[in-house]
């Protein structure tokens, strides 16, 4: 007897099932490899480790380089966020709530951080920062950083803002709320879930940021991220492995942080 | 507008400036000539650099569209709640550094690597699978680098379609396989479309997987672009050579307007 | 009374394409006005206009003897009520009813106070601690209602406010909606597309078409006397036929029925108008014997339950709706059947100007 299958069922076929998992296994391999691997001992790549520990743990913790790099991915990373979340979300606000003459061109060119290679913009701000002096300084990574932020909080604030009802904010006018109160009564508590979302990636995105710090930081400005390329390149070191551990528990947390704030909205 | 004004001032001046100022040096900067692109065209180095470039480009997003699709495809499939729990397999990744993830290929491809050892181990032979610091590394690399793009771009063009047209085809006597060949991946080529061409620009410009994964014969043009800057101090050259890649890049931004009806990122309105 | 809003030919155009036409209104202090037209009319930009959402392309807009064309909708002094209600997400049903009442800083009791009795008077007071989207959506637009006349603003505006909502439920909310008016004596400018919201609410009835006021009238008489061929097929059935006038108010209609005595038919004699007569206007008998009748032939009978419409044409091919009561003895009208029509001269109506408005 032929089983009558609906479409509405949609179960796709062993293949693609095989094929699918195959690919979801092959995504995760990474981070399913580097988390055990940080708690093997010492100096051997061990995997699985033959004996747990936290030995790689402390050796991070304990070296100051890792630290110091650390703490300039933080702060950087902190900076560049805040002043592109600022930016990014009035000029999200401007273009989602205003017309005027050249907005799509304009738009285009704010969002084209986005589509230029990031080689190329490293090269161009290496070159930049050179004629002004401002290789090596913190406030230059985070300018540089930032131009690559800002896209990413324009295109989710445009995101979230397109679903902000427009008569909330023409019912609150009419009742006599001006526009600075519109957008503190209703359109910013509105908007909390998408600011804090685009305010986390674009903590991420500079956190992680390497091919345009790797041009333009300087020896005591040295990411987290510049630091771990130059370990992998010149000698690979079992420390990795820890640092890599707590980079995706990072991206994991903030993940689910934004997959809670959208279920929130 | 003045709302626009501060992102503006920024991108004017620490964006467009900067890439005026590339494009003005590789054309020689204060003695203008067209020398360093002569040499990039004619240079047996820059031609093989470029076809590395395409080869490893054209086989990672082949790839990634061979094991993308399925994804995207198993993934529409599920019901929302199941879909949001499978979605983090592939956001995941897309938000773990590349560092983490090169450095996991290290350890996963090396010589004395995961796979390696498991092989010796199981077969009880000498010897190893040369995985890591060649082609192959290279295209694995930039395949899991890629795979969430496609994954994105395609499911987002899977989840418009709706299920109101397989319904009428399944009614009308369609069976699955005819479904999915007249109906589904039609319907999914602008997806599939720009999610190639999106993988495309990404894996063109790619510095740190092949950087770090590759070996020395699979240099791509980032990584030309850092050697004059670091090692022969060529800045007009490497100027020349970004302003050649961003060529490339408006390219495929041209054809991604095209699948996208003219919209570029779908967000200008 | 007061006058509360006045148009002084207020227009809008985009471009080359005009939204309104010049346009003059003027709504009395305790008014209930319907804007009433098909989508498109131009009836939602005069709403905009008046609230200040947008700015018009000339003419002025005056509230409580004010200029208010160029003061920002934010002091306007307004009070609106949307199709898909506006309540704030974000905030509780209270908090959204006070918000108006907290802009205008008032004392914290007084606005307790007033939201309360705002609440009461839409007979939800008990929903007062919880969020807009826990409520059904005849109790967020009335929710809605509250929150636009808690501050008492000198006219309310309110857009399709009932479009989202099932029938019964719309029936419902016109009765209360009727009702707050005539107890709060507020002044109303209501915006429609259905004609029978229309007649039952309001004081006055605008009728819109195309960017303009095709006709500006109490119910009744929008419905009795339409000055316009669109007035007369917008609301209500209407048979619409091209007459010749024979003299002053008289007319001849077929070869054996003419009429005198036409009320407000001012054209010449020799003249063709169109004039408009209600099916319920017309009488209906079978056969053909009387003297000054319209000989006619039943094309279809549609039964409606408590009336019957049936569709007559004529000798020179005029086809007539006309409405009868259903009584079970005459059930007997057929397709085919020869009839005779005849209604009197007081109930026909010269459109498109012809009476004096």
């Amino acid at each position: 007897m032929a089983r009558q299958t609906t479409i509405e069922e949609r179960v796709p076929s062993a293949a693609t099932r095989l094929i699918a998992w195959l690919g979801y296994a092959f995504l995760l391999m990474p981070s399913l490899v580097v988390l055990p691997m940080s708690f093997g001992t010492g100096t051997e790549f061990d995997f699985p480790p033959k004996s747990f520990s936290l030995d790689l743990y402390r050796e991070y913790f304990s070296e100051p380089s890792w630290v110091a790099s650390t703490l300039t991915s933080l702060q950087v990373a902190a900076a560049s966020a805040a002043l592109s979340l600022l930016i990014g979300g009035l000029a999200a606000y401007g273009i989602v709530r205003y017309q005027f003459r050249g907005k799509k061109l304009l738009t285009i060119f704010l969002l084209s951080p986005m589509l230029v290679p990031t080689i190329v913009v490293a090269l161009a701000l290496y070159l930049y920062l050179g004629i002004a002096r401002a290789t090596g300084t913190t406030w230059g990574l985070i300018l540089c950083h930032a131009v690559v932020c800002v896209p990413y909080v324009i295109v989710t604030m445009m995101a979230g803002l397109r679903q902000v009802d427009r008569n909330l904010e023409i019912a609150a006018t009419i009742m006599g709320a001006s526009w600075f109160g519109v957008l503190t009564r209703v359109t910013i508590p509105l908007l909390r879930p998408t600011i804090l979302a685009s305010g986390l990636f674009a903590f991420l995105i500079s956190f992680d940021e390497v091919v345009i710090s790797f041009f333009v930081s300087g020896v005591r400005t040295q990411t987290l991220p510049v630091k771990m390329y130059s370990t992998i390149h010149w000698e690979i070191s079992p420390v990795l492995a820890a640092v890599s551990s707590l980079l995706t528990i990072l991206s994991l947390g903030i993940c689910i942080l934004v997959a809670a704030l959208q279920k929130e909205r | 507008m003045r709302f626009i004004a501060p992102a503006l001032v920024l991108l004017v001046a620490a964006f467009l400036l900067p890439l005026l100022y590339v494009v003005y040096l590789s054309f020689g900067g204060s003695s203008p000539s067209l020398e360093k692109y002569a040499a990039i065209a004619t240079e047996p180095l820059y031609r093989q650099v470029l076809l590395n470039s395409v080869y490893i480009s054209v086989v990672s997003t082949g790839l990634t569209l061979l094991l993308g699709y399925p994804i995207a495809y198993h993934l529409e499939a599920q019901p929302p709640r199941r879909r949001t729990v499978l979605m983090i397999l592939v956001l995941m990744p897309f938000w773990t550094s590349i560092l983490v993830k090169s450095f996991a290929f290290t350890v996963i491809l090396g010589k004395s690597g995961i796979i390696n050892s498991f092989l010796q181990w199981a077969t009880g032979m000498e010897g190893h699978l040369p995985m890591l610091f060649n082609r192959f590394g290279v295209v694995v690399g930039m395949t899991h680098f890629l795979l969430p793009f496609m994954v994105f771009t395609v499911l987002a063009s899977l989840l418009t379609q709706g299920p109101e047209l397989r319904r009428a085809a399944n009614v009308m006597g369609a069976t699955r396989l005819t479904i999915f060949w007249r109906i589904i991946f039609p319907l999914s080529l602008p997806g599939v479309m720009a999610g190639i061409l999106i993988c495309m620009i990404m894996s063109m410009a790619m510095f740190i997987t092949p950087a770090l994964l590759g070996g020395r014969g699979d240099l791509m043009i980032s990584n030309l672009v850092e050697f004059h800057v670091r090692d022969t101090l060529d800045w007009e050259m490497a100027s020349a050579l970004a302003v050649c890649l961003l060529a490339i890049t408006g390219v495929f931004c041209i054809g991604i307007a095209r699948v996208r009806g003219g919209q570029l990122f779908g967000e200008e309105g | 009374m007061a006058e509360m809003v006045r148009l002084d030919g207020i227009t809008k155009a985009y471009g080359e394409t005009v939204a309104l036409h010049p346009t003059d209104l003027s709504i009395r202090e305790g008014e209930f006005v319907t804007l009433l037209g098909p989508s498109g009319s131009g009836k939602t930009t005069l709403l905009n206009l008046i609230a200040g959402s947008t700015a018009p392309s000339a003419g002025e807009i005056w509230l409580k003897g004010r200029d208010v064309t160029q003061v920002p909708a934010n002091r306007r002094e307004l009070g609106m009520v949307f199709q898909n209600y506006a309540l704030f997400p974000h905030m509780t049903v209270a908090q959204n009813v006070a918000f108006p009442l907290t802009l205008r800083r008032r004392p914290r009791a007084e606005i307790r106070r007033e939201v309360m009795r705002a609440l009461e008077l839409v007979h939800l007071p008990h929903v007062a601690k919880r969020k807009p989207r826990e409520l059904s959506g005849g109790q967020q637009q009335r929710i809605a209602i509250a929150r636009s006349l808690v501050y008492n603003p000198s006219l309310i505006l309110m857009d399709e406010p009932l479009g989202a909502l099932d029938r019964k439920l719309r029936e419902a909310l016109q009765f209360e909606i009727k009702k707050l008016h005539e107890e709060l004596r507020m002044t109303v400018l209501y915006v429609t597309h259905d004609q029978e919201e229309a007649l039952t609410m309001s004081n006055r009835i605008c009728l819109m078409n195309e960017g303009r006021m095709e006709q500006v009238a109490p119910p009744q008489e929008m419905y009795f006397r339409p000055a316009t061929e669109f007035a007369a097929g917008f609301l209500g059935v209407s048979n619409i036929i091209r007459v010749a006038v024979e003299g002053r108010g008289a007319i001849r209609v077929g070869e054996r029925f003419a009429l005198s005595g036409v009320p407000g038919l001012t054209a010449a004699p020799g003249e063709v108008v169109p004039v408009m007569i209600r099916p319920e206007a017309i009488r209906l008998a079978a056969g053909s014997a009387a003297e000054n009748v319209l000989e006619a032939e039943v094309e279809d009978v549609v039964f409606l339950g408590g009336v019957t419409n049936l569709v007559v044409r004529t000798g020179q091919g005029e086809r007539f709706t006309v409405r009868q009561l259903t009584r079970r003895s005459d059930a007997g009208w057929q397709g085919g059947m020869p009839v005779s029509l005849s209604f009197d001269a007081s109930d026909v109506v010269p459109l498109n100007g012809a009476a004096p408005q």
